[in-house]
């Protein structure tokens, strides 16, 4: 799914890493626009390539499947490992190894705002260099990155995470207003994203 | 292919993309190369078939020749998944270099034959999952056409290196890696050559490539002038550029004047084929 656009001296830094330990290291959350995203260009499901886990209630990103105060966060799903089985620190799912082992990323230009911006941040308003601990071939400086195309893409993300946090807001008010014990699905709610981020879609297109 | 065109692939088993080989054109490799950032090393595997085919290349003067496909997740197993293959949970799996993917399975499982559009009766489909009345045909074609463009630039330029081989001084071998770096530099001038035609030449060309082919010629191992239509200017003058890039690209230093490759056989169109990587 790579795209063909000449790629920025950051993703050239981040296209030379042989280790790619950020893919593995984390627990990637993608937006819901990012999930809506792979979903329709991979025409894939969100559940097919995603898992839910516990999130703190309070989370901006976090959705209830019931009337508990229980709540949980979309991330993309880990490849598990053959001997080893399914791990935190497994590879992400859109990982692939090359003959000589360099790690590369399915994903290429479609990958998440997350995955894209990391590691810098934007801290009240300022470029800066986040936490990069899960890398292994150099440190990152602010010097790597082409600061307003950069500073771009983090205000996207931003807008992003606003917006997937109005939708989960959403979800999470019909699910509180359902009786009791009313349980939902995790495919239920995947498909409620998908169908939330179509009608943006169609209202803007429209 | 546009999401709106009837396509089997998205709830298919994907076999095509583990049973076969995918043997690339020099066009194929440098693509993904060039925009992966990767080392050709790092994705093409190199074999020698069973049968020599016009894209096969020698290394030295004797009869061993070899072809380059993409590799295989697990090198040791012939059915394997290839290397850019992502596996995803609950039995889903996608290309993952889907617009950079070799021009033989961007053209799966179609081939044009007196200028139309078929469906292979071999290919590892669902039963009746394709159906031509639902392609955008127009569109099926160029990539066909382009594909055999490919094709036959790729024969010619390896027909080329196997002659500046041939003409070697040393008995040594070549690395393999030269031969690699020749399709680098060979690839990058091509795109130059590309890049300096009009969209509207570019579209006569093509069509005129097509005409020759249809005719049996194949353009860059016929002379000036010969095959079908009334060629456009653009055409002697792709044609003389596209020799030129070649010779350019080959590795300095032969004693004797390399000769340009002749033309042995018709022009086949470039199909996936089933056959295992010898270890």
């Amino acid at each position: 799914m790579i795209g063909s656009c000449e790629p920025s001296s950051k993703a050239l830094l981040w296209l030379s890493c042989r280790e790619k330990r950020c893919c593995s290291y984390y627990s990637v959350a993608p937006t819901g626009r990012d999930l809506w995203r792979l979903a329709e260009t991979l025409d894939v499901p969100i559940w097919a390539f995603t898992v839910y886990t516990d999130a703190p209630a309070d989370a901006a990103d976090a959705f209830a499947l019931d009337t508990s105060d229980r709540r949980f966060r979309v991330v993309l799903a880990k490849r598990p490992d053959e001997e080893l089985g399914e791990q935190e620190s497994a590879p992400c799912v859109f990982l692939w190894r090359l003959r000589d082992g360099h790690a590369q990323c399915g994903l290429g230009g479609l990958r998440p705002m997350v995955c894209q911006t990391y590691p810098s941040i934007l801290q009240d308003g300022l470029l800066c260099m986040g936490e990069s601990s899960g890398c292994s071939c150099h440190a990152w400086a602010l010097s790597h990155l082409d600061g307003e195309q950069e500073t771009r893409l983090l205000e996207r993300l931003a807008g992003e995470r606003a917006e997937y946090a109005a939708v989960l807001r959403a979800w999470n008010a019909r699910v509180a207003q359902a009786f009791v014990g009313r349980a939902h699905d995790y495919v239920e709610f995947c498909d409620y994203l998908t169908t939330a981020y179509a009608e943006r879609h169609d209202n803007l297109a429209g | 292919m546009s999401r709106s065109e009837h396509s089997p692939c998205g709830s298919c088993q994907q076999r095509c993309c583990q049973d076969y080989v995918v043997t690339v054109t020099g066009y194929d490799a440098w693509l993904i190369a060039t925009q992966l950032r990767l080392a050709m090393e790092q994705f093409l595997v190199r074999f020698e078939p069973n049968q020599p085919t016009a894209e096969c290349f020698r290394l030295d003067r004797s009869d061993r020749c070899f072809d380059i496909a993409l590799a295989k997740r697990n090198e040791d197993q012939e059915r394997a998944a290839c290397v850019f293959w992502l596996a995803l949970p609950h039995g889903y799996g996608r290309c993952g270099i889907y617009p950079l993917r070799p021009l033989v399975c961007q053209v799966y499982p179609t081939f044009l034959a007196d200028g139309l559009v078929h469906l292979r009766t071999d290919a590892l489909c669902p039963p009746r999952g394709w159906n031509l009345a639902r392609l955008d045909l127009p569109q099926w074609r160029r990539r066909l056409v382009w594909s055999r463009v490919q094709q036959e630039i790729y024969r010619y330029a390896v027909g080329c290196w196997n002659n500046w081989v041939d003409a070697r001084a040393q008995q040594s071998a070549v690395p393999a890696g030269v031969y690699l770096g020749y399709l680098t530099a060979l690839y990058t001038r091509l795109d130059e050559v590309w890049k300096d035609l009009s969209p509207a030449n570019r579209d006569l060309v093509l069509d005129q490539w097509d005409a020759c082919t249809r005719t049996q010629v194949a353009p860059l191992l016929a002379s000036a002038g010969e095959g079908n239509g009334e060629p456009s200017h653009a055409w002697p003058e792709l044609l003389v550029a596209l020799r030129a890039a070649v010779e350019l690209a080959l590795p300095r230093q032969p004693a004797q004047d390399i000769a340009a490759p002749r033309a042995t056989e018709e022009p086949a169109e470039a199909q996936l084929v089933l056959h295992p990587i010898p270890a």
